[in-house]
């Protein structure tokens, strides 16, 4: 699905940012991408969703040279990135519209309902972003990227501001619409609970490149957090982040 | 009712003004008699001929302000272009230029409407320019994301991320164009609030008519303001 090769990147007049990456993620494949702060996470999922252009190397999603944005990529940020001017369903609708221009009204008002109800946030429909909670955010944000019909999902810290019970939940939501949904998926965190709980590999980054990627076998249990086994995967994570 | 309650308090503390001041300023009653009676004998020519400059000269600052916001804004050639000159530009006191303003533009209301533009467009483009670059760059990801077109991305993005700034900006901007009109239409006119109040310095009752008139207009636009501000910017 994701094909990296040889990647290199800095930002304007700055010294090297990502330093000749090579990385393949399979099609349906959940990642999880680790590292310290500084490190490139964020540059590196711009570059995959089309953002920013490579300084040298290439992309190919699907075999595709990637040249700009894809209409199946979708993106959560932090902040959800959704627009506070904008209530939950002109949120939706905007996101619907850039992917399907010639959409009838019915079948929006159908499809954005639908992934209301999914996601247990039909009541909010014509609230204002201030008027959630950040959980409630960032399934909006979730449904935005639902809505969009995406084969390939981009998370750049979803959950760091969200308090400890609302981020249990987060993670669980998304473990089930992974299952439910066949998205290829990436997943930034600082979290290395979060890392193992929701990631089939988990990419270790240091410095710009990659340092290592870990298989993980506890990909996918629901209760995987109640065994010491989850635990001890998470100090063997933390030793190659030191 | 809170308007109903601001007029009240600010009727009594007039009249306590009044009182203090052994009524060097003259008593509401009596200021509000003759506003009625002179308003559509005399003072309504010069209300609506400071309104016209008043209002036009705002118009022109926003519509020229906020563009060139949005341009130092976004756009880093132009910040380091421009922002240099409009930095030195800013504090020159432009108030005292216009006699050279009346030379180069006449007596009429385009020099009043120019002086007004000069000074209000400053603090509109600064404070444009700011909430321009305070937009995080997750919306701009967003929009690039969500492939909006140029069109879309200044509808759906860049003019609502504005607007809270710019109602802000306008409310200080109307304070300030009263404050320039008034200056400017003692000059060269014999039209407009600044002339009228000026011409009866002596006259207590008819300066103190022409001070409600020019409060008032001043008010007046405050409150249109803020029903534009209260129907665009719900989500803030
Ligand atoms: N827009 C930008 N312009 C210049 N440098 C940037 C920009 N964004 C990030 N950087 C720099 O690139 C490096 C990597 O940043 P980032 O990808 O955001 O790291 P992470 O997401 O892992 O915390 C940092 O040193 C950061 O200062
Ligand atoms: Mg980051």
């Amino acid at each position: 699905m994701i094909e990296i090769r040889n990647l290199s990147f800095n930002y304007e007049d700055s010294e090297e940012t990502l330093k000749n990456i090579n990385l393949s993620i399979n099609k349906h494949e959940k990642v999880s991408i680790i590292g310290k702060s500084g490190c490139g996470k964020t540059t590196l999922l711009l570059l995959l969703a089309g953002i920013y252009k490579p300084t040298s190397g290439e992309i190919y999603i699907n075999d595709k040279l990637l040249t700009n944005v894809r209409k199946e990529t979708g993106i959560i940020f932090q902040s959800g990135g959704l627009f506070p001017w904008k209530t939950v369903y002109q949120n939706l609708s905007l996101a619907i519209k850039s992917n399907n221009s010639n959409i009838t009204k019915t079948e929006m008002n159908e499809k954005i309902d639908n992934v209301l109800r999914e996601l247990d946030i039909y009541e909010h429909k014509h609230k204002y972003l201030k008027e959630l909670s950040g959980g409630q955010i960032q399934r909006v944000a979730i449904e935005r990227i639902l809505v969009m019909n995406v084969d390939l999902l981009l998370m750049d810290e979803p959950s760091s501001s969200l308090d400890a019970l609302t981020k249990d939940a987060f993670q669980n939501t998304m473990l089930e619409l992974y299952k439910k949904h066949d998205l290829t998926s990436i997943i930034i965190t600082h979290d290395i609970e979060e890392a193992v709980y929701l990631g089939q590999k988990i990419i270790v980054m240091k410095d710009g490149y990659i340092h290592s990627i870990i298989d993980n076998e506890f990909y996918g249990d629901k209760d995987a957090k109640k065994t010491i086994q989850f635990y001890e995967k998470c100090i063997e994570v933390r030793k190659h982040l030191e | 009712m809170k308007r109903l309650y601001g007029l009240v308090s600010f009727i009594v503390f007039w009249y306590l003004i009044s009182l203090v001041t052994k009524a060097v300023i003259p008593y509401p009653h009596d200021v509000i008699r003759s506003f009625l009676t002179l308003y559509p004998k005399e003072l309504h020519i010069h209300t609506l001929a400071s309104s016209r400059r008043l209002i036009i000269g705002l118009i022109i600052s926003v519509v020229l302000g906020v563009h060139l916001g949005i341009w130092l804004g976004l756009s880093k050639k132009a910040e380091a272009l421009l922002q240099p000159l409009i930095y030195i530009l800013y504090p020159i006191p432009k108030a005292a230029l216009l006699p050279i303003f009346i030379i180069l533009f006449g007596i009429g209301d385009l020099t009043k409407i120019i002086l007004i533009v000069v000074i209000v467009i400053f603090p509109i483009i600064i404070n444009i320019k700011d909430a321009i670059q305070a937009i995080p760059n997750e919306y701009f990801y967003v929009a690039r994301s969500l492939n909006l077109s140029k069109s879309q991305m200044y509808k759906d993005m860049i003019i609502p991320a504005i607007l809270p700034k710019l109602f802000t900006t306008l409310r200080i901007s109307i304070g300030i164009a009263i404050a320039v009109l008034y200056l400017s239409e003692n000059f060269a006119t014999f039209e407009g609030l600044g002339y009228y109040i000026t011409i009866y310095m002596t006259n207590k009752l008819k300066l103190f008519c022409g001070i409600l008139a020019l409060s008032l207009v001043g008010y007046i636009l405050f409150l249109i303001v803020e029903f534009l501000e209260k129907k665009l910017c719900k989500w803030v």
